[in-house]
């Protein structure tokens, strides 16, 4: 662990939204290193070596999703990427190359500064071995004993229902894209089978929520992918 | 772009049909030829020839001048062969026969000149029809941008107006004002943002439907999924009202572009929320029907006062053009663009008991691919 408060670097090319980042993010206690081209931004993680990554995919000197790929060759640095609202496929792009987590423009500071701190929640965990008891609400899930609760009841689930629902566990609170469980519960050969996963996720709704229809746990990213929610507001 | 590919093809087709033409010219009179032959002692060579001249006219009305001549000489040919006397041979006795092939000559070259002005006004005719819908289409987009500009110029101004107000007062105060009136300013300013957030997003869709650059994203989804998802996004704004669900358990798969249904739902929903009070329920149901997908949205609210029920879904309508709560007018066109991108349809009506209800039809094309289910084992 780091010691004081974390560094966050932010690449952005517009200087009102880098000082709008900035002012709000040092009011919560972080230092913020701001730089406004791609290039500025790979020295800068490799130099500085920042807890986390904000990014605009917009940039003037190269394509945010190469930032993203080359950084992923030799950094674990975890990623926001901060995107235009109707881009989803931009975001989804970006997540398969790696980035951990989106924001769409306009966003409220309160929602980044919720991420932020989740992403870092998560590294500081992360040495610490694999997740053994993921609980949320009434929702418990163990993981190594393969075993799920709502409340006190115990739910069967098939192997593929379990293994999907396991994925999600392992990335709460995060967005996962459709690729990536398709590739992990299914196999890289299911990658466009999306309709394997509404299924799927149809069926675990139905043997976790109380209201399938309107969940709280199994949350849809609409385009990019699904969330697990990490803490019930 | 449209005017050198016209020039490109017209000349290809005219001599692919000119050859067709002259083809038929010929074979015209051949054919009629090979009709009359049986009939050669009943009919007198003048019967004969009024059926040659049928033919001529014929081919003077449809192909032109060059065919009309053809089609007279191989009539004058063949009648001269095969039926004046001397029959199988080209010379003719009879002035009078003589008299009627340079009449038949005369009818094909006067037919085809007048069927040459009669297409050369059709021609006119459906371009000046074409000039007309060009000029209406012109004026339409005028108007449409005409009302765009109002509205943006209401809805954008305004708070761009109140958020440049409140912003400077507070850039230029020197502690004069007390912390409960700075917090206002600031509240506005933040109040007034979104407003222009959303509706600036709400622009910039329509623009977008309309520019038809918009590719449904078709995929498989489920019904429940996308009425959660809707949900989902207006979480926060929902939180205190009840909202009744009626949805069959097992709805098929539908292929359809889920964010942008997502954001049909969302704007119906929203809309129901606006116009009724926070206490009274939305009731959404989604249903199978034949060869479809219903999903309707129920307020209690005042309903769609009479008359208007079509009207609202138009570009910039608004019920009540001054209330605070309305927005830009964009919202139902933009539900209905999407729809219908969807081969679908989505109506207005009042339900029984008062408040507005919202039908969308959604056509089911295909059947969901097949899914391989794992076997029947449970973890335990």
């Amino acid at each position: 662990m780091k010691s004081g408060n974390p560094l966050l670097l932010l690449i952005e090319d517009d200087p009102q939204f880098q000082m709008l980042l900035n002012t709000t993010l040092q009011s919560q206690g972080f230092y913020v290193l701001a730089v406004g081209t791609g290039q500025a931004g790979l020295i800068a993680v490799r130099n500085q070596q920042p807890s986390l990554l904000i990014l605009d995919l917009g940039l003037p000197d190269m394509d945010g999703q190469e930032v993203i790929s080359r950084l992923r060759k030799w950094s674990e640095i975890p990623i926001i990427v901060l995107s235009a609202r109707d881009q989803e496929t931009d975001i989804t792009l970006a997540l398969d190359h790696g980035a951990d987590d989106y924001l769409t423009k306009p966003f409220s500071p309160a929602v980044l500064i919720s991420r932020i701190k989740a992403l870092l929640r998560r590294v500081a965990k992360l040495p610490g071995g694999a997740l053994e008891v993921f609980q949320v609400g009434e929702l418990k899930v163990e993981l190594t004993r393969r075993r799920v609760f709502v409340s006190i009841k115990e739910i069967s689930l098939t192997p593929i229902e379990f293994n999907l629902l396991s994925e999600l566990v392992r990335h709460a609170g995060f967005v996962v894209t459709h690729r990536q469980l398709l590739e992990k519960v299914w196999g890289a050969s299911h990658v466009e089978h999306s309709h394997y996963l509404r299924i799927y996720m149809a069926q675990l709704r139905h043997k976790l929520e109380s209201d399938p229809a309107r969940p709280r746990y199994l949350l849809t990213e609409a385009g990019v992918g699904y969330r697990l929610n990490e803490a019930e507001n | 772009m449209a005017i050198f590919k016209k020039g490109n093809l017209i000349p290809l087709r005219r001599s692919e049909s000119t050859c067709l033409a002259l083809f038929l010219g010929i074979a015209v009179p051949l054919l009629l030829t090979l009709v009359d032959w049986p009939f050669r002692n009943v009919l007198t060579p003048s019967n004969i020839l009024l059926v040659y001249l049928l033919g001529v006219f014929f081919v003077a009305m449809h192909f032109g001048l060059l065919p009309s001549i053809l089609a007279s000489l191989t009539s004058a040919g063949a009648f001269a062969f095969f039926f004046a006397p001397p029959i199988f041979s080209f010379a003719i006795v009879d002035q009078e026969n003589l008299m009627g092939l340079v009449v038949m000559l005369v009818v094909g070259v006067v037919t085809s000149n007048l069927a040459e002005n009669i297409l050369h006004h059709t021609i006119e005719r459906v371009k000046s029809i074409e000039l007309a819908k060009e000029v209406t289409l012109k004026m339409q987009a005028e108007t449409l941008r005409n009302s765009l500009l109002s509205s943006i110029s209401h809805d954008l101004r305004n708070p761009l107006a109140i958020i440049v107000g409140a912003a400077s007062t507070l850039e230029s105060d020197e502690q004069c004002l007390d912390a409960v009136s700075r917090r206002k300013l600031v509240k506005v300013i933040s109040e007034e943002a979104q407003r222009m957030s959303d509706l600036t997003i709400k622009i910039l869709e329509m623009a977008r439907l309309e520019a038809g650059e918009v590719m449904l994203n078709r995929q498989w989804f489920a019904p429940e999924e996308i009425v959660g998802s809707a949900l989902s996004r207006l979480d926060k704004q929902l939180k205190s009202r009840p909202v009744n669900i009626h949805m069959p358990e097992n709805l098929a798969l539908i292929n359809v572009d889920a964010v942008l249904l997502q954001q049909v739902m969302v704007n119906l929903l929203d809309n129901a929320d606006k116009y009724s009070d926070s206490g009274l329920p939305i009731d959404i149901s989604v249903g199978a029907m034949s060869l479809g997908l219903y999903i309707t949205i129920a307020d209690r609210g005042p309903g769609i006062p009479a008359g208007l029920q079509q009207k609202i879904f138009e570009k910039f309508f608004r019920i009540n053009e001054e209330s605070a709560q309305s927005g830009v007018g964009l919202g139902l066109s933009i539900c209905r663009a999407i729809i219908e991108a969807h081969g679908g349809e989505i109506q207005a009506t009042n339900r029984s008991g008062g408040g507005a209800l919202f039908q969308i039809y959604l056509p089911i094309l295909e059947s969901p691919p097949s899914v391989e289910l794992e076997e029947n084992e449970l973890l335990l």
